[in-house]
This record gives structure tokens, C-alpha cells and sequence, in this order.
């Protein structure tokens, strides 16, 4: 049986501004697994999770993101996340007056129903989830990431704290059940419990239907999300690919051997 | 900013023509109108023959252009009056879709054009001893209770526009909530205008008693119309000491209605007024209000929205006057643009002479959708007394696109995205509005207007 990953990112050129940024990056992800991008500040990791997104501010100069055998490249931001893409945001943004559940309800039907499987004055397909279903849902989901209900009835990121605005982004993730999950530094600026629990709610989610790309810039989420790969992106490139040993090796020598272009021989 | 009450004077330019005073006169007269009322008319004449047209050069006039109703003005009918319904059920069925189910919990009155059509006050409220009827009624009746408010608080020569309207008055309701006596259900006034060519110039007066409470809306819509329809509006509120009055307006007219009104509140000592004003129709809209914090420890707090598109024009004039110490007011006005529309905000916080411990509050918070569409914001202070708490600001933006790309990443198309935007925008004044189904038809109107 052949290996059809989700996610292919052929030799993806990217620049901002007329800077590159990206030069030359290469990534699989299926479903299943877990990937770790590690990189010092500024290697480019945010930008490929914005890239993979569609933020209009990167543009991609050469090189290829398949999304499910299909270029995603032409696509808006919005049908990438319908089609089964996600991110969790480094940075959420509050959206002021509108409520978490009012969100969720909403961005979960955009998911169900998409508008280019209901235009054109064809039927639409599915009319979204009833109320009465959502809100046992929103429940049972927002139990998992211990988050209090009053948290559905407030504004959108909204006065969140940094790990109730991380915690936001993990239910989202658990609402819209995407194929594949880039957490973007979700682990900055979290404590210990806050790290645990969203950990155990990426896990609790990632099983064969999802495939997760945690970038992060420390060890430390990796001692409760078991990646299954590691790869180590330097300067715009992954320069090192290997097991999760690999994580530990970064964290007892730094980034420096990998900038160095030392070859090592990974298990 | 300068008195906003002082006209430059420059060209006098005729208002209207003198026959509609002495018409106006003389179907009041008829209807057994006090002949103090038909006094106040006269010289309210006088004035707007003395006054004419505001100049365009009026600090209140520079900004809103109100030449197409000027022409046109003349050709209006000011006396055509809606027929009177027996029932509300005889009423056109886009008003009673106004209130809805609601119609029979609440004391209601309905205009049509330059007349009330319907009153039928509820009986809860009749057994209260509260007072739901038109001005001209209550001029009949109640006029012990008008003669020391009808006209004390918009001053007949406050401009032309205002004295034309106080002397060709047409319409309006008197409220009365006497001492102590909470109003057992809201009050609902309505006022539609039914064609074009049509000039409605209400005059309602409001009056809470001490330690009285209210909810009041007044809804004023009409389906779109070709030509000119011109809406005069004057309303003078006035809050007895330690009362508190929730007042709702608000406006969605057709594109075709040009609307000036003036409001004025009077709040006494350690009385509440929360004011609530919506603008979504009309094709220029100018409204002043004015929030006077009379008795020590009142308190006004206002919010509003306004949300223009095609070339829907705006301008909202507000006055916070702490006349007396320890006052609150605390106001918020949003407004949303697209398309070519326009609005301006000029907000003004006054305050005197002796107001210690005033605790003034403005804020104009504004998003435009379109590079066509244009908002100004002109806040201003003028304070005479020396241990206060003012503060004012003002902010004019486009969405923000790390917002879009946000709701963009879960999914939502853009035109879903930008609709969540807005409405979240409006939501703080939306959840201001006393009555849900209010709140649900606004957001449908918001959503609608977004496209």
C-alpha cells in the first residue's frame, strides 16, 4: 500500500516584502502523525504555518503546498480551512462583541456546509448543526480542555489570558476536527498546568483521522505531545530530520551544531 | 466649538411658506388646542420667519447638506394625517409588524404621517395613573401638565428648522408616569410615513414623576419611497428626581426621508436616564441631543449606533451639560460606513460653573467598510469647574485584516467574516436595547445592510 500523505510542501520558496524567507522546504505530514518543527527565532516557522494558511502578507515565489493531493496555493484562507486546515494561532486576535459559541456555531457550519457545495442555487447539502446538538457539543468539548461554560458566552478572545487564548484555540481545533493541525508556538507563554492540559487536549484529538505539525521553539511541549518525527528548520530549510530523540539532542547542545552544517547520524 | 446655539447671521433665507403657520393655527384652534399652545405657535412662526433656513456657514450646518429638501420643502404637504384606526388590527400591516407580538403588552401610540392614528394606552398601565396619548389629546386634557414643558427645553429660536417645527406641530405623545409608580410594561411609540411628499412635525413630551421608572422606545420606519418625505421631531424628556427612564429611539427610515429632531432630557437629582438611539435609514439624517445633568448626582448614560450605506448621510450632534455636582455621563456612539455613505460625530461635554466631581465620559468608535465611505468625529470640552473626571476619544478604522485572516483561518468566507466583525462591533449598544425582539430585528437589519 502506497503512502499518500495529507500535507506534501515541495521546495516551498517564500518571501515577505521581497525577502525570503523561506528557501527551499520540504515536509510530509499524514494523517496519523506527529510531526515537531523546531528552529531558533527567525528560521521561518511562523511564516510556513502563515503560508500553509494564506495569509495575504507571504507571498510563495516557487515550490508547492499539496493539501489532500490538490495545490491549496490559489486558495483563499477560508476554503483551506474548510477543506480540513488548521492553525492554531501563535497570537489569537480578539474579535470584540462576538461571543465564542455565536463563533464557533458559525465557523462549524461554514465546515459542514461549505458555500461552494451549496452556490450556484443548488441545495444546499447539510444545513449545519441544530442548536440543541451544538451547545451538547460546545459542553462535552469544552469539558475536555477544563474550561468553565461561562467561557462560551464571552467575546471572542476577548480580556483572555495567555493560556485561556491558547486554550480557545485547542477547542476550536476540537469543534472543526481538521485533517491537519499546525499548532503554531501554541506552548509560549504558557504555564505548566496551562501546557498540560492544552496537551492533553491535542492528544486527547490527534488519533488516525488528523495529522498534527506542532512548531515550536523549546523542548518543553514535547514532553507531553510524543512527536513521531522531529526536523530541526534553520535559515528558511529543514537542515535535520529524525526521531523524537532528536528533540533531546537540541535541548542538551542548542541549534549551533545544526547551523554548522555538522552531519550526524540519527537513529 | 463654538455655542452651538448662536447663528451666524448672514442672507436670510425664507423657511416655508406663511400659510402653513396660520393653517396650522386654525386646525388646532379647532381641535380645542389652549390658546397659550396656539400662542407658542405664533410666535414660534414669528421666530422661523425671523430666523430662516439655518446658514450653511452654522457651526451645526457645515456638515450635513440639506439643499435637495430646502427646494423641495415648499411642495410638501405638513397636514396629511394616516387615516385613524379603531383597532390596531386596522393599521397597515408593516406598522403592526413593527411591534409585533408585543403589541398588546405595552401602552401604544401610532402616528401616521403628520397625525396619530392609533392610541390605546394598556390597562395595567391606565390603573397605574400613567399617561400614554397624543400631544393634541393631551393639550385637551392634560394641559395643566404640558404648559410648564411643552417648549422648555428645545428653545423656539433654537434654529429655523426647530421653530418651523413648533409652529406647524403635528403630532406627538404625551407620557406620564406619576411619583413613585414603576410603568408595569413598556411604552411603544410608532411613527411611519407613508408616501412621499409627506412632512411630519411631532413634538413629544416625556414626564417621569420622582422615583417613577419606564421603558420607552419609539420606532420610526417607513418602506422606500421616490421623492421627498421630511421628518421634524422635537422631544423634551423630563426625569424627576431619583427616576429612571430606559429610552429607546429608533430611526429606519426609507432613503428618501430627510430627519431633523431634536432631543432634549432634563434629569434631576440622582435620576437616571439611559438613552439608546439607533440610525439606519433615511437619506440625511441630522439629529441634536442634549442631556442636561440638572440635580446633583444624575446620571445619563447614551449609547448609539449608526450604520450608513449608499449615500446615506449621517450627523449626530449630542451635549453632555453637567450643570450640578456630582453627575455622571457616560456616552458611546458607534458608527459603520460603506459604500459612499457619510457620518459625523460632534460631541460636546459641557461643564459649569460649581459641577464638582463631574464624571463626563465620550467616546465615537467608528469602522468604515469602504474607501468611499467617510467618518468624521469632532469631540469637544469646555470646562468651567476644577475637580473633574473628562475624558473623551475617538477612533475611525477600516476592519482590521488580521481580524478577516482570523475568522478566515476557521472557515467563515469573507463576507461572513466581515458580517461577524460588524456585529460584534454594534453588539455593546445592541445589548443596550430593552426588548429581544428589538435586538433580533436589528441584527437582521445590520446583517442585511452588510449584504
Amino acid at each position: 500500500m502506497s503512502y499518500a500523505p495529507e500535507l506534501v510542501i515541495k521546495d516551498l520558496h517564500v518571501g515577505i516584502e521581497g525577502k525570503e524567507i523561506l528557501k527551499g522546504l520540504s515536509l510530509e505530514v499524514g494523517k496519523g502523525e506527529i510531526h515537531a518543527l523546531m528552529g531558533p527565532n527567525g528560521s521561518g516557522k511562523s511564516t510556513l504555518a502563515n503560508t500553509l494558511m494564506g495569509h495575504p502578507k507571504y507571498e510563495v515565489t516557487s515550490g508547492e503546498i499539496l493539501f489532500k493531493g490538490e495545490s491549496v496555493l490559489e486558495m483563499e484562507t477560508d476554503a483551506r480551512a474548510r477543506a480540513g486546515l488548521f492553525m492554531a494561532f501563535q497570537y489569537p486576535v480578539a474579535i470584540p462583541g462576538v461571543t465564542v459559541a455565536n463563533f464557533l456555531r458559525t465557523a462549524l457550519n461554514a465546515r459542514l456546509a461549505p458555500p461552494e457545495t451549496n452556490g450556484g442555487g443548488a441545495m444546499p447539502h447539510k444545513r449545519g448543526i441544530a442548536p440543541k446538538e451544538f451547545r451538547a457539543m460546545l459542553k462535552e468539548r469544552m469539558g475536555l480542555l477544563k474550561m468553565d461554560e461561562s467561557f462560551a458566552g464571552r467575546y471572542l478572545n476577548d480580556g483572555f489570558s495567555g493560556g485561556e487564548k491558547k486554550r480557545a484555540e485547542i477547542l476550536q481545533m476540537a469543534i472543526l476536527k481538521p485533517e491537519i493541525a499546525i499548532m503554531d508556538e501554541t506552548d509560549s507563554g504558557l504555564d505548566i498546568d496551562a501546557l498540560r492540559v492544552v496537551s492533553d487536549g491535542v492528544n486527547a484529538l490527534a488519533g488516525p483521522a488528523m495529522g498534527v505539525l506542532v512548531i515550536t521553539h523549546y523542548n518543553r511541549i514535547l514532553n507531553y505531545i510524543k512527536p513521531d518525527k522531529v526536523h530541526v528548520m534553520v535559515d528558511g530549510r529543514i537542515q535535520v530530520s529524525g526521531g523524537a530523540d532528536l528533540a533531546l539532542k537540541l535541548e542538551s547542545q542548542g541549534y549551533d551544531w545544526v547551523r554548522d552544517g555538522q552531519e550526524v547520524e540519527l537513529s | 466649538m463654538t455655542n452651538a446655539t448662536t447663528t451666524p447671521k448672514t442672507t436670510l433665507r425664507p423657511i416655508a411658506p406663511e400659510a402653513w403657520e396660520t393653517t396650522a393655527r386654525a386646525r388646532a384652534q379647532q381641535q380645542g388646542e389652549p390658546d397659550w399652545a396656539l400662542e407658542q405657535r405664533r410666535i414660534a412662526a414669528a421666530q422661523a420667519k425671523a430666523l430662516g433656513l439655518p446658514s450653511r456657514e452654522h457651526e451645526l450646518w457645515r456638515r450635513i447638506d440639506f439643499r435637495t429638501l430646502e427646494q423641495g420643502l415648499a411642495a410638501l404637504d405638513p397636514f396629511h394625517a394616516g387615516p385613524a384606526a379603531a383597532t390596531f388590527g386596522d393599521l397597515p400591516a408593516g406598522l403592526q409588524a413593527v411591534l409585533g407580538e408585543d403589541a398588546d403588552r405595552a401602552g401604544v401610540l401610532v402616528q401616521r404621517d403628520a397625525g396619530v392614528a392609533f392610541e390605546r394606552n394598556a390597562a395595567e398601565l391606565e390603573r397605574q395613573g400613567v399617561i400614554v396619548c397624543s400631544l393634541e389629546r393631551a393639550l385637551t386634557r392634560h394641559a395643566e401638565l404640558l404648559r410648564p414643558r411643552l417648549g422648555a427645553l428645545i428653545e423656539p429660536d433654537y434654529d429655523g428648522y426647530a421653530a418651523l417645527g413648533a409652529a406647524i406641530r403635528s403630532g406627538g405623545a404625551f407620557v406620564w408616569v406619576p411619583d413613585g409608580v414603576e410603568a408595569a410594561l413598556p411604552i411603544r411609540l410608532l411613527h411611519g410615513l407613508d408616501a412621499a411628499g409627506r412632512l411630519a412635525a411631532p413634538r413629544s413630551v416625556i414626564v417621569l414623576g420622582q422615583q417613577a421608572r419606564a421603558t420607552i422606545v419609539e420606532e420610526q420606519s417607513s418602506a422606500a419611497a421616490d421623492g421627498l418625505a421630511f421628518h421634524l421631531g422635537g422631544t423634551e424628556v423630563f426625569l424627576g428626581e431619583e427616576s429612571k427612564l430606559v429610552f429607546a429611539t429608533l430611526q429606519e427610515w426609507g432613503g428618501n426621508v430627510y430627519h431633523y429632531s431634536n432631543q432634549r432630557a432634563r434629569i434631576e437629582r440622582g435620576a437616571e436616564l439611559q438613552w439608546i438611539q439607533t440610525v439606519l435609514g433615511g437619506r440625511m439624517v441630522k439629529t441634536n441631543s442634549y442631556f442636561d445633568l440638572a440635580g446633583p448626582g444624575a446620571s445619563a448614560y447614551v449609547h448609539g449606533f449608526m450604520f450608513g450605506d449608499e449615500r446615506q448621510h449621517f450627523h449626530l450632534h449630542t451635549l453632555q451639560r453637567h450643570l450640578a455636582d456630582h453627575c455622571t455621563s457616560d456616552l458611546l456612539i458607534k458608527g459603520c460606513l460603506k459604500d459612499h455613505a457619510r457620518s459625523v460625530y460632534q460631541g460636546l461635554i459641557q461643564v459649569a460653573e460649581g459641577a464638582q466631581r463631574t464624571d463626563a465620559y465620550q467616546a465615537n468608535r467608528n469602522l468604515v467598510l469602504s474607501d468611499t465611505a467617510r467618518a468624521d468625529s469632532i469631540p469637544g470640552l469646555e470646562i468651567l469647574a476644577n475637580d473633574v473626571r473628562c475624558t473623551h476619544g475617538a477612533t475611525i478604522g477600516s476592519v482590521d485584516p488580521e481580524q478577516m485572516y482570523y475568522l478566515m483561518a476557521r472557515g467563515l468566507p469573507r463576507n461572513t467574516a466581515q458580517r461577524l466583525i460588524v456585529e460584534g462591533f454594534f453588539t455593546p449598544v445592541i445589548d443596550r436595547i430593552p426588548l429581544e425582539g428589538i435586538r433580533e430585528h436589528l441584527r437582521q437589519v445590520i446583517q442585511r445592510k452588510i449584504g
